[in-house]
């Protein structure tokens, strides 16, 4: 026995180095998708029935000579997939645009951001701080943040986000002066969020996958 | 103040260990359980661990010496809906716990022939780092805490340098402000020179 563990005794201070590397795991692209949503706890919907559907997605861009770079290959499928979830919730859509003020309880608002990761990790209330307005401006809505510009090295590739916004039509404050802006509170807001990566029906797939579980996970739209 | 306290009986067991000059240097594995707070945080025993030690004799049968582990426990949860300040999050988390125990450790021996039981405490610091990475965003927080570690172990004799060590040692940091308490039981196996 004092033989055979003089034999291999060596093994343990090697063991050891071994057992201590490669803490980390090795996360898939879907494991780090995210469905986010976010709503004040005491926000009543039953008084609000009806949505309008904006048909365009915002795509937040930097520079306005951006915007001809988009990839609009998803925007059908967000659009539609987003109307299929707020129909399957009982809600009804208006359809024409001369009648959101009039029929309209909601307007639904969808935007896109996608950003390269110059830093893997960044900090997760920098990037969402912009949430946490409360109130704001429409149509001034492409004020969207600035990446924070610290973390950690690079490992160059793109994150997307696709943002649901549902704003209040039915309350909304219409200001004196028609220049300014009329003042519109945000009801909810969903977002999907993961890497950009993979072939176009892999990305789809994992779109629909995350638009479906936003308003699953937001039982209270219920109608 | 707590780096005040490890200097302080760092400084003690230098000056124990002065007039003597036989010393044991040891590495061990160590594979750990969490309790209380650090399972709430990376459930699961944690294969990842190692710590080294350098012991000094100050009598026939007792010793004062360094310990300096690092331990890693890590768990992947989910996907599930969690909740974060006011917003709902469905997605994998995936949680790591960092330890960094500094101690200083008196040990007692129960000298039999071959195999030599003995008790210790160690006591000192422990940095911990908890991280909680959520898609392509990561939280994280880390704090130095106090740290005390009784152990009960046994020595056995390979030859006349090198001895097989076996230790249970339980690793115990009272929380710091809001930074919870930790508390995990170690394993160690493991080759000491002297």
């Amino acid at each position: 026995m004092n033989a055979l563990i003089k034999k291999y005794v060596w093994l343990i201070p090697l063991l050891a180095v071994i057992a201590a590397c490669s803490p980390e795991f090795d996360a898939s692209i879907e494991e780090q998708d995210l469905a986010i949503t976010r709503v004040d706890d005491n926000q009543n919907f039953s008084g609000y029935n009806t949505f309008y559907l904006e048909d365009t997605v915002i795509y937040i861009v930097e520079d306005e000579e951006d915007l001809e770079d988009v990839d609009r290959t998803h925007d059908a499928q967000i659009i539609s997939q987003v109307r299929q979830n707020f129909l399957d919730m009982g809600w009804q859509e208006i359809t024409d645009p001369d009648k959101i003020e009039s029929d309209a309880d909601v307007s639904i608002l969808l935007s896109a951001l996608a950003v390269d990761m110059y830093f893997y990790y960044t900090y997760w209330w920098d990037y969402w701080d912009w949430w946490y307005w409360g109130s704001w401006y429409y149509p001034g809505y492409p004020w969207y943040p600035v990446w924070p510009g610290y973390g950690y090295p690079s490992y160059g590739y793109s994150v997307g986000t696709v943002m649901i916004d549902m704003v209040d039509i039915k309350n909304m404050e219409l200001p004196a002066n028609q220049d300014e802006n009329p003042k519109i509170d945000i009801l909810w807001t969903g977002a999907v969020n993961g890497i950009l990566v993979g072939s176009d029906a892999s990305i789809s797939n994992r779109l629909t996958k995350q638009i479906d579980q936003v308003f699953t996970q937001s039982p209270y739209l219920e109608k | 103040m707590k780096k005040y306290i490890l200097i302080v009986l760092l400084s003690f067991a230098l000056n124990s260990a002065k007039a003597q000059s036989y010393t044991e240097v040891y590495v061990n594995y160590l594979p750990s359980i969490p309790f209380g707070k650090t399972a709430d945080f990376t459930s699961g025993i944690s294969p990842r661990g190692v710590d080294f030690e350098a012991n000094r004799f100050i009598g026939d049968d007792l010793s004062v010496g360094i310990n300096v582990a690092w331990l890693i426990f890590r768990e992947k949860v989910g996907p599930e809906l969690f909740e974060l300040n006011d917003l709902d999050i469905y997605g994998t988390q995936f949680h790591y716990q960092n330890m960094v125990p500094i101690d200083v450790v008196f040990k007692k021996y129960f000298i039999t022939g071959t195999y030599t039981p003995y008790l210790g405490i160690g006591a000192g610091i422990q940095y911990v780092q908890q991280r909680n990475d959520i898609g392509v965003f990561s939280l994280t927080d880390d704090k130095w805490l106090f740290h005390t570690a009784p152990e009960l172990g046994v020595l056995l004799d390979l030859n006349p340098s090198a001895t097989l060590s076996l230790k249970a040692k339980y690793n115990y940091s009272p929380k710091g402000g809001d930074f919870p308490s930790t508390s995990y039981l170690s394993f160690g196996i493991g080759l000491g020179l002297n």
